[in-house]
């Protein structure tokens, strides 16, 4: 797994100056921090400019701090197919809440939908339902406060709509 | 109404009981992989036909329900309406640690055993059991079957015991 060399990531800093933060390097795998504000924009760059070419949205995830605020960040793995690259995205999720980037990864949907039922961050700016649990499900399973056994949920949620 | 115990209804029950008990049709459904020891066992090597056992594909055609594998919570209501579909009479098998209890897998999303939905009738235990289980399964099943009490009202009692 190739992720993308260091240049290219001054390049992502010159473009977006201090609203894009370069992470520790964690065995040769590249991780950048961006503002919720600028995400959509530094995506599009992200997918179309001549040097990424990331055209692959590989996952979308999320990670739960308990205690820390804003809460959750949401991590988007990229991939570019023709160049062979790959890049971290990381971007704290602020009163839980981020905007879609379905727009230019199709391959969104269904993660972001996954994310929304598995730890309650809303993606703003599409229609959000649940994956896979029931849609009367009042708990986020994969946060960290969500015991394993998982609490009383009276019958009727389990019942196909 | 009660009817009293008669030479004749007393033979007309053991007719009734081996007709039910020599032509088990089981409904083909399984969850996970049990579910393969089961296709074994249907399978020509262990042959489950011998018993009369014919895996049907409807459940209104079925009088046995071999439930294989872990049940998710979500997969809960739809084996209740598979069971109450089933013209009685019908029987209940919970096959592997997961059918009787939901095995390990103590979260939110499975079911802690079928007899939380349906009355279960043999236990198989086992993870996941060998088709040589499922023939015991059986073979304990006929002989309940065969001091079931169809006709005389009162009887059930006395053979549940
Ligand atoms: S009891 Fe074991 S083999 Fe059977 S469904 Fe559960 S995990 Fe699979």
């Amino acid at each position: 797994m190739l992720y993308v060399k260091k240049e290219l990531l001054q390049v992502l800093k010159k473009e977006f100056k201090d609203r894009v933060r370069e992470l520790p390097v964690f065995r040769g795998e590249s991780t950048v921090e961006v503002d919720k504000e600028i995400l959509l924009p530094f995506m599009g760059f992200l997918k179309h400019d001549e040097r990424f070419k990331m055209d692959m949205l590989v996952d979308l995830t999320a990670v739960d701090y308990p205690g820390r605020k804003p809460r959750f960040v949401v991590v988007y793995h990229l991939r570019s197919i023709p160049l062979k690259h790959n890049l971290r995205v990381k971007c704290w999720a602020e009163n839980d809440e981020v905007p879609t980037v379905i727009e230019l990864w199709r391959a969104a949907d269904w993660l972001e939908r996954e994310v929304y039922e598995m730890f309650g961050v809303r993606f703003t700016g599409r229609e959000l339902r649940k994956l896979l649990l029931p849609q009367k499900y009042p708990y986020y399973p994969l946060r960290k406060d969500f015991p394993l056994e998982g609490k009383e949920t009276p019958c009727e949620v389990w019942d196909w709509e | 109404m009660g009817v009293r115990e008669g030479v004749f209804l007393t033979k007309l029950e053991e007719l009734i009981n081996w007709g039910r008990k020599g032509s088990l049709w089981p409904l083909a459904f399984a969850t996970a992989c049990c579910g393969i020891e089961m296709m074994a066992a249907a399978a020509s090597r262990y042959d489950f036909d011998r018993f009369g056992v014919i895996f049907r594909n409807t459940p209104r055609q079925c009088d046995l329900l071999i439930m294989c594998g872990t049940i998710s919570r979500k997969m809960a209501p739809i084996i209740k309406r598979l069971w109450e579909q089933m013209p009685d009479p019908k029987w209940a098998i919970a096959i592997g640690s997961c059918a009787i209890s939901g095995n390990i897998f103590q979260t939110y999303s499975t079911l802690r055993g079928l007899d939380c939905i349906v009355p279960v009738d043999v236990y198989v235990p086992g993870c996941a059991p060998k088709p040589e289980a499922f023939y015991e399964a059986l073979i304990l099943l006929k002989k309940k079957i065969k001091r079931d009490r169809p006709i005389i009202v009162g009887g059930e009692e006395e053979c549940s015991t």
